[in-house]
């Protein structure tokens, strides 16, 4: 299981690539109830074991069918949600009476969980009570089911005890009461219950000539400023002797609770292996119960992991949808097939290559997490390493450049794929260096990832005329509506000025409508030699003038360049 | 005067004051015999296990009071056979009626005397142990010891009201620790202060200020979200962070009154320029005053009628005439 850290960090294989696919727009909403479900979510697991991830599909499934089958009952449904929200974790050892707390509140509710459960659903997440007894006993001490205290019921002494403490509290009280009474009969001073009070000096030092003498109750008198002194009444010698009784009787109680906590630790301490199954019954309770909420929210779907290509047909990449569709722009899902290990993308400018990785690795992180796919194909394998390599706003490592990362990067990734079954996306690779190098660089690169079919490695480049191979297949997004762009782009040089009053957002909406998001097979030169169109006739281009122009570019300086790039073809 | 009953019912009041023996432990449990005295229960939290709490009203009026021993617990329940005594300052003990909630720890809960009943165990600890709320089942005593993370607080304080366990709450806690708890929905802040003749213009100065800073209008998003120079605050507002923004002329918006650490007149002074906004707005409830060494009368003229007006408790330590209140 691969576990990115909450914090992107280099050591972490897997965390470039969770942040580069935004998994966590997504997983932020995947929202367990119980403690156990939380620290599952915190850890970002991504499943390489089949049988796991199974696993985890098949009590989705289960969950469906039960809220479905109970769709009318949605009060099944809500106890279900309750009494996840309300199970506490399990304490790791049997301390004191929080922990015997712990323990009644967590079976009580996990009681109630099989109850409110169909029977189908009790057999698929294994729920199973053994400790109808235990909680019986437990329930002899509380108010309700999810309070705990040292009942007299569990003890006919620490009753006869208790009954000991109540008396003797009464006289206490009442002892107190007719302290009270005589000292405000005898001066005026009403202490209302409580402890100490101030009152000015020249009664106070009233009270202390008479307090203690015959007939008169004990004070203590002290000062407090140039006014006033602080009293406090003094218990009398049958106040004394109750509060001796008292403490007797709370140390005789305190040894009984002792006694009485023990015998519920012996009892607990028996069944401690049954709730380790509980435990491990309500995390995948709860589970499945997130995950759910997910895949009813986006329309996530099983994926198939038993291909050996990777298929693809109209997945959505989520955090992408929900911009377009609260920017009110059009969002294309993406459609790809892929049958070689090694597959290289080149398209325009803004032209949605990188969106095209993103949501590759966003639709495998999705499936290898469990949580499923928003998409109405994803044919796909389980791979054991995901990774992403480009820019993601990562710290350089000291003395590294941006292409010494790369680097760095590529040669810890050929060690994992030299093991196979790793998925890999480069954004861009070597573009901070010249371009001959570069294209040379990459062309070995894919080669290289193309011999093993273990793997699956997808670049994107605006190199192109890296060698093409065998082992590697070469796409290429369909990028700008030529006919549109060129003639907003003559409009744009023509009329300068109104150009440069749009705002970059309504410039980048533009380019948009006019962006056509489909990946399409990169057209060989004799394909292009026999049935020339618009698009062959571009050659090699990223659009990058038109992109340019349309962004607001200087008129001028995109005339010179067409001009330019017109006379280095010719 | 004591303070009356009404003032408190059915509210999350939180109790604060400047430094040790402000009154506001005293205050606090006047409020409570007030609120039992009208036969409601109440629940009872803490910020920490105050230190200024030891310090009280001098050492022979605060004796320390040994807990756990007759027990015979250890601090980890059973891990030892013998008993320890841990010293409470006799401030963070409260008495309790049956039904009256509160917070403590473990260790100490099986030293309370009021037969505790546990209701919940919150997440993270104390120094002194797990963090639980607990139910009185018996007249007695229980330690109160409070949270150091002002989230748990919010927390227990959501518990209780949501499981209506009491609707009627005292917080007593410093100034800067509370307003998380504060952000509840019917919660009103109580100020208590000693004052000696030689503190009371400073004192009187403070609690204008208090006034103030509690009568900062609330950011509304459905109104204010138009000025497009709203800056929100997430820590504090510093001098330093005042300067940065001298020359701003919209909306500067802090979380509460009390992330605003600017002495009065860089108050005023920035106060000139923006509009300062507070995204929880915390009710005043009263000034609880102890005088030392000052007429009442004498206060009351320095002071004047805007604030003393606001005085809900005047010398809670004082026995004699002027104890009582409306219910």
């Amino acid at each position: 299981m691969l576990k990115p850290e909450k914090s992107v960090s280099p050591a972490n294989e897997a965390s470039s690539a969770w942040t580069f696919a935004d998994m966590d727009a997504v997983w932020k909403e995947f929202k367990p109830l119980t403690p156990y479900g939380k620290d599952y979510a915190y850890s970002r697991a991504i499943h390489t074991d089949l049988s796991v991830l199974a696993e985890i599909y098949n009590d989705t499934e289960q969950m469906a069918k039960f809220h479905e089958s109970r769709a009318k009952t949605s009060s099944e449904q809500e106890k279900l949600t309750w009494h996840l929200s309300r199970i506490p974790r399990l304490p790791a050892s049997l301390d004191d009476s929080l922990d015997i707390f712990l323990i009644k509140k967590f079976l009580s509710n996990y009681r109630a969980l099989g109850e409110s459960l169909d029977e189908s659903s009790r057999q698929r997440f294994g729920f199973v009570f053994y400790s109808d007894a235990l909680l019986e006993e437990l329930n002899k001490g509380g108010s309700d089911s999810e309070t705990f205290f040292i009942a007299s019921s569990y003890d006919s002494e620490l009753e006869a005890v208790r009954i000991g403490i109540k008396e003797i509290s009464e006289k206490l009280a009442l002892n107190r009461k007719e302290n009270e009474e005589r000292i405000t009969r005898i001066w005026g001073v009403d202490f209302k219950n409580r402890e100490f009070l101030t009152v000015p000096a020249d009664l106070a030092m009233k009270i202390s000539a008479q307090a203690g003498q015959a007939g008169y109750p004990a004070i203590a008198v002290e000062s407090f400023d140039d006014s006033y002194c602080l009293i406090r009444p003094l218990p009398d010698e049958a106040a004394l002797e109750l509060q001796r009784q008292y403490a007797m009787l709370r140390e005789k109680e305190a040894i009984r609770e002792r006694a009485v906590l023990q015998r519920l630790f012996e009892k607990v301490g028996a069944e401690l292996d049954n709730f380790g199954i509980y435990a491990k019954v309500v995390e995948r309770l709860d589970l499945a119960r997130a995950r759910y909420l997910l895949k009813k929210k986006y329309g996530l779907q099983k994926p198939d992991f038993a291909a050996p290509i990777m298929d693809i047909g109209e997945g959505r990449f989520i955090p992408l949808e929900k911009e377009c569709i609260a920017g009110g722009r059009t969002y294309t899902p993406l459609t790809m097939r892929s049958e070689k290990p090694a597959v290289v993308l080149f398209g325009s400018n803004m032209g949605g290559k990188t969106i095209v990785l993103r949501t590759v690795l966003f639709l495998q992180l999705m499936a290898q997490t469990g949580l499923g796919v928003p998409a109405e194909v994803f044919k796909t394998r389980i791979y054991t390493s995901i990774r992403y390599v480009g820019d993601n706003g990562q710290d350089l490592h000291k003395g590294l450049s941006g292409f010494g990362m790369e680097i760095h990067a590529l040669t810890d990734i050929i060690e994992t794929a030299r093991r196979g079954s790793c998925l890999c996306a480069f954004d861009e690779f070597a573009h901070s260096t010249s371009s001959d190098e570069a294209e040379a660089l990459l062309s070995a690169v894919v080669a290289w990832f193309a011999r093993n079919s273990e793997n699956r490695v997808l670049f994107a480049t605006h190199f192109r005329q890296i060698v093409r191979i065998d082992g590697a297949e070469y796409y290429t997004m369909a990028g700008l509506d030529i006919e549109r762009a060129e003639k907003i782009v003559r409009d744009s040089l023509g009329t300068d000025s109104a150009g440069k009053e749009k705002n970059l957002i309504e410039r980048i909406r533009m380019i948009n409508e006019m962006m056509r998001y489909v990946v399409c097979p990169e057209r060989s030169r004799e394909q292009s030699a026999e049935t020339p169109s618009r698009e062959s006739e571009r050659g090699n281009s990223s659009d990058a003038l038109a992109v340019a122009s349309l962004l607001g570019l200087e008129p001028e300086i995109i005339q010179l360049a067409t001009k330019i790039l017109q006379e280095k073809h010719a | 005067m004591l303070p009356g009953a009404r003032l408190f019912i059915d509210s999350v009041n939180l109790v604060t004051g400047p430094g040790a023996a402000s009154g506001k432990t005293t205050f606090t449990r006047n409020a409570i015999a007030a609120v039992h005295g009208q036969n409601r229960s109440v629940a009872v939290l803490a910020v920490g296990l105050e230190g200024d709490r030891a310090a009280g009203v001098g050492a022979g009026a605060l004796p320390g009071i040994a807990t756990g021993s007759s027990a015979g617990f250890s601090a980890r329940g059973f891990a030892g056979a013998g008993s320890i005594k841990n010293t409470l300052p006799a401030a963070s003990k409260f008495l309790f009626q049956p039904g009256d909630v509160f917070m403590t720890t473990s260790a100490y809960l099986e030293a309370a005397d009021c037969q505790p009943e546990i209701l919940d165990v919150l997440p993270g600890s104390s120094a002194l142990g797990r963090l639980a709320l607990a139910r009185a089942r018996r007249s007695g005593s229980a330690a109160l010891v409070g949270t150091e993370h002002n989230e748990y607080l919010a927390l227990a304080v959501s518990r209780i009201l949501e499981n209506q366990w009491a609707s009627t709450i005292f917080i007593d806690g410093a100034l800067n620790r509370i307003t998380q708890a504060a952000s509840v929905g019917n919660a009103q802040l109580f100020y208590c202060a000693r004052v000696s003749r030689s503190e009371c213009k400073s004192l009187i100065d403070k609690m204008r200020y208090l006034l103030e800073l509690l009568s900062l209008p609330l950011y509304r998003s459905d109104t204010d979200r138009g000025e497009d120079k709203a800056v929100f605050i997430d820590g504090a507002l510093t001098d330093s962070v005042a300067d940065r923004l001298c020359n701003i002329d919209g909306i500067v918006v802090v979380r509460d009154f009390s992330r605003i650490f600017l002495d009065p007149q860089a108050f005023r002074r920035f106060g000139g320029s923006a509009k300062i906004c507070v995204r929880n707005r915390v009710q005043f409830g009263g000034f609880s005053i102890i005088l030392r060494s000052i007429s009442k009368d004498e206060f009351e003229k320095l002071a004047g009628s805007e604030l003393t007006e606001k005085i809900v408790s005047w010398n809670t330590w004082e026995g004699g005439e002027n104890q009582n209140a409306e219910a």
